[in-house]
């Protein structure tokens, strides 16, 4: 595993907080708060980084255990990074995982759609609020 | 945003429940409604003290669809333009004592582009024979584009499960969300 792969850089706002990084072929990732109006480009910029940093890694694991919200616009930011990984080569294409927190009700139906959509890139987990 | 405690409306389970105000462009203000929502169906339909911790599934869907709409209509009514947000809980007049009728609305200044916009949007998902399939069409498309998502009407349609429309009225823009939702044992009534 390549040590020189960009660092994913944590970025907090009002509303939204994320943070990740790698470790031998694991790339992880961690979401809290709630994405919002005006947290798209926010979460654009970290998956960019998260798609920097996860080159040559066996998987991504995404926590959105302590996610109470995601708006539309940060889901297609979400998607279109899954999108981004899916298109890759694949011997380059790596598996996202997304935990998923069963007491937040919107993941369930949205992650479900994902799931729908880009279902060999991504597995869906469910875990307690990991606090 | 008011303290549901301080609210008032009827506890007869024939009479509606009905909260309706207006708001400026601040993006805080769409949570407090997401947690407004959650609380008035909770509180209405379940009976049940709102809990600070999580909502029921059906609470969920309909903080989810203010939420979208609320934002469409800060987003678009520009930041001068106050948005109007209702939400109604109603005996359903087709099973009174067996269901309720749910009625969100949001009310912006629209241009005509984003009026043409919504109508297109809401007709075709209308139109759509498989709306959960169309939505994931949608999301195909949206995920290569740069802008807008564009998605915040389907996700109302499919993830919530309300029934959307719109009135155009001179220069603004009425979009409604429908839903009837069973009476739950326990609930009011």
């Amino acid at each position: 595993m390549s040590d020189s792969n960009p660092a994913i850089r944590s970025v907090a706002t009002e509303s939204l907080a994320a943070e990740g990084g790698a470790e031998g072929d694991l790339v992880e990732v961690r979401l809290r708060g709630s994405a919002e109006l005006g947290s798209k480009a926010t979460l654009d910029e970290f998956f960019s980084d998260v798609f920097a940093a996860s080159q040559g890694r066996r998987e991504v694991i995404v926590d959105l255990t302590q996610l109470e919200y995601m708006n539309s616009s940060s889901l297609k930011s979400l998607l279109s990074w899954i999108v981004r990984v899916r298109d890759l080569p694949e011997p380059q294409r790596h598996k996202i995982r997304l935990l998923s927190n069963p007491e937040l009700h919107w993941q369930q139906r949205s992650l479900h759609s994902l799931v729908s959509m880009c279902g060999d890139v991504i597995e869906v987990e469910e875990r307690e609020d990991r606090g | 945003m008011p303290d549901l405690d301080n609210c008032t409306w009827a506890l007869d389970s024939h009479a509606p429940a009905y909260f309706s105000t207006a708001f400026g462009r601040r993006p805080k203000v769409l949570e407090l409604v997401r947690r407004f929502v959650s609380d008035f169906h909770d509180r209405v339909v379940l009976s049940a003290m709102p809990s600070r911790r999580r909502s029921s599934p059906r609470a969920s869907q309909l903080s989810m669809a203010a939420h979208e709409l609320l934002e469409n209509a800060l987003v678009y009514g520009g930041p001068d333009g106050g948005s109007h947000f209702s939400i109604a809980i109603d005996p359903d007049p087709e099973d009174p004592a067996n269901r309720y009728l749910v009625c969100i609305k949001t009310r912006n200044r629209a241009d005509s582009q984003q009026r043409a916009v919504v109508c297109q949007r809401l007709h075709a998902l209308s139109e759509a024979e498989d709306p959960a399939a169309y939505y994931i069409e949608l999301m195909t498309a949206s995920a290569r584009r740069p802008d807008g998502s564009g998605l915040g009407l389907a996700r109302v349609r499919v993830e919530a499960q309300m029934d959307l429309s719109c009135v155009v009225d001179g220069d603004e823009l009425e979009v409604v969300a429908r839903a009837r939702i069973p009476r739950e044992p326990g609930g009011r009534g």
